[in-house]
């Protein structure tokens, strides 16, 4: 098998925009994990229930469809909404309202 | 499957919360200035976030298509990108920047304090120099003012002296002038004055109280002289006391001796009750066995009571019988009189009969006979039993006799037994008295013990009232020798205290000023080199 007929392969399981999709999400990690000390835990959070979403995304046309399509919207979109909404919220409450300078990092 | 049909809702309402987000991003961003640039990108993230979810939603219900779903990934695809690197790495760099300001911030602080420090060392200098300009020109002002003052010192001590001297010659009413430029020499003169006033006050009290203690002396003497006269009376009555306590311990001897004698004596009377009390135990038990046996005489005399009338039963039974014998007896003789008749009338008839007869003759003599002796037998039987009836009539009254008299003896055992009785009882009461009056003695003579004990004590106690009395007698005499010694000793005070007068008189002092309680200052010179003052 060439290398053409394997990525045509994989493009075929997975789809080509679902996997640049995975790709930026693993990319993505890079500076969250980098920066996650200096971050609110709640941003670093959201990005982590986006990273499911994605994953779960790709993979549910691999293995376990059921469950990877309800983890990709019960816990990816759902968490990476709320986790938007309270981030904001929380650093909003810490170091605006109180007019403080802690930060949660 | 329930989960995947509430799936667009669980979408919408992360729809929601990236919209909340978006909300909450823009005020953020308006009330912030540093983290502006993360709040911004962060609002685009979630309107980009809000926009897929979107999306997503609509395709749950049906508007679908190649279009939405090259949409719905791009989305994804730009929020994962900008959220991760334009989000979080603004948020780093921001909270790097937000560090070296407040780091700039703190030297900055730092810095101005240094400045501000440096400026008041540069005013505290400044204010030095002028304060070291002042003192020097002070210092001058102060060598020209100590000149003066010098000459103005030695004046003062002139004056100061004189009135020493005049103190240490007696004369405590002059004072010392305050009044002086310098504050030292001020200071001396109302300590001095202040010194006078007390000294003055001093002696006036040292004069008082000798006036005192002379008058104290004076009446300390007299008591003491008073006291020495009683305590002589006073060993005189111990004295006495003492001789009376002999007397008293000799008598209560007498009375231990008695006591142990009385003691004695209803010892022995003791002894004797116990005695009598036994006896009269004994009485009361053979009194108890008089009346048993008074009781067994009572049933025994019943008896025979009842025996006799018995017997009286039965010779009158006898006398019957015998009566019955003696109509017999005289059937029998009857007919021994009939017989002899027939018999008399054989014998005629045999004579009738002449020799035929003679034979019947004899049988009619023999019959004729024996009637007579069965007449003669009769007789003595009808003797006989005259003579039994008469002594069975006297044996009758004879035993009636003796059951009456068996009934008064009877009757005078139970009074006898009665008076028995109420014997025993009172024996008993007796016994009991004789007891109780044992039981008395001896506690009596228990108590009579205990008391001679108690005497023998006194006598004890005397004995000792009698050596504390010889010894508070030889200390009365102790007591006086020292009174006539305190006596003594009160007169040379009373010398003593009239010698500290005479000499407190020596001193000279103002009465009226030193009566009172305060030390008031007396005129002064009109300058302050002017000589002393008078009080």
């Amino acid at each position: 098998m060439t290398e053409e007929q394997t990525l045509s392969t994989v493009f075929e399981t997975f789809g080509a925009q679902t996997i640049v999709v995975l790709i930026i999400a693993l990319i993505g990690l890079v500076p969250v994990v980098l920066y996650r000390q200096k971050t609110p835990r709640w941003f670093v959070l959201a990005y982590g229930f986006l990273f499911v979403a994605a994953f779960a995304t790709n993979f549910e046309n691999v293995l376990l469809p059921t469950a990877l399509n309800l983890t990709e919207h019960f816990v990816g979109n759902l968490g990476a909404g709320v986790a938007f909404a309270v981030a904001a919220y929380t650093y909003r409450r810490k170091n605006i309202d109180t007019d403080g300078t802690e930060g949660e990092a | 499957m329930v989960g995947e049909q509430i799936i667009p809702f669980v979408d919408a309402a992360a729809t929601l919360g990236f919209v909340v987000g978006a909300g909450i991003g823009i005020r953020n961003y308006q009330d912030t200035e540093l983290e502006r640039t993360f709040w911004a990108s962060f609002v685009l993230v979630s309107v980009t976030g809000a926009l897929w979810m979107g999306l997503v939603t609509v395709e749950w219900f049906g508007i679908s298509g190649e279009l939405m779903d090259t949409l719905s990934t791009s989305l994804q695809a730009i929020v994962l990108g900008v959220f991760s690197v334009g989000s979080i790495g603004t948020m780093a760099v921001v909270a790097d920047l937000k560090e070296s300001q407040a780091e700039t911030e703190r030297r900055r602080a730092e810095a101005e304090q240094a400045r501000t420090e440096a400026e008041r060392s540069k005013e505290e200098a400044e204010t030095a120099r002028e304060e070291a300009e002042t003192a020097r020109e002070e210092a001058e002002t102060s060598r020209k003012e100590a000149e003066t003052l010098n000459d103005h010192i030695e004046t003062k001590a002139t004056a100061f002296s004189a009135v020493m001297d005049r103190a240490a010659e007696g004369d405590f009413t002059k004072r010392m002038d305050p009044e002086s430029q310098n504050a030292a020499m001020t200071e001396i003169a109302e300590s001095f004055n202040g010194m006078m006033d007390e000294i003055e006050e001093t002696v006036a009290q040292i004069r008082s109280f000798a006036d005192r203690v002379a008058d104290s002396s004076r009446e300390v003497t007299t008591g003491a002289e008073e006291s020495q006269r009683a305590s002589e009376q006073v060993s005189d009555s111990i004295q006495t006391i003492s001789a009376d306590a002999e007397a008293q311990s000799e008598q209560l001897r007498d009375i231990a001796t008695e006591m142990q004698s009385l003691s004695g004596t209803v010892e022995e009377v003791a002894s004797s009750a116990d005695e009598v009390a036994t006896m009269s135990r004994q009485a009361a038990e053979t009194g108890r066995n008089g009346q048993d046996a008074a009781a067994e005489a009572v049933d025994e005399m019943t008896a025979i009571e009842t025996k006799s009338q018995e017997t009286i039963d039965e010779i009158e039974s006898l006398a019957a019988e015998i009566d019955e014998i003696g109509e017999i007896v005289d059937v029998i003789n009857d007919i021994a009189e009939e017989t002899n008749m027939l018999a008399l009338n054989a014998s005629i008839e045999a004579v009738r009969a002449g020799e035929a007869g003679d034979g019947f003759g004899v049988v009619a003599d023999e019959i004729k006979q024996l009637a007579g002796e069965v007449a003669d037998a009769t007789n003595d039987v009808e003797t006989l039993i005259t003579e039994i009836q008469t002594s069975t009539e006297t044996a009758v009254a004879d035993i009636r006799e003796m059951g009456d008299r068996v009934a008064s003896g009877t009757e005078t055992i139970d009074v006898a037994l009665d008076s028995l009785d109420e014997i025993a009882s009172k024996v008993e009461e007796s016994n009991r008295s004789i007891q109780e009056i044992s039981a008395a003695t001896d506690d009596q003579a228990t108590s009579t013990e205990s008391v001679a004990g108690m005497i023998d004590d006194v006598a004890e106690k005397a004995d000792q009232v009698n050596t504390e009395s010889e010894n508070v007698s030889a200390a009365a005499e102790e007591q006086t020798s020292s009174l006539t010694q305190v006596a003594q000793n009160t007169r040379s005070l009373s010398d003593q205290a009239d010698e500290l007068q005479r000499r407190l008189s020596q001193f000279s002092i103002d009465e009226a000023a030193a009566g009172a309680a305060g030390v008031e200052q007396g005129p002064t010179a009109a300058d302050g080199s002017g000589p002393a003052v008078d009080r």
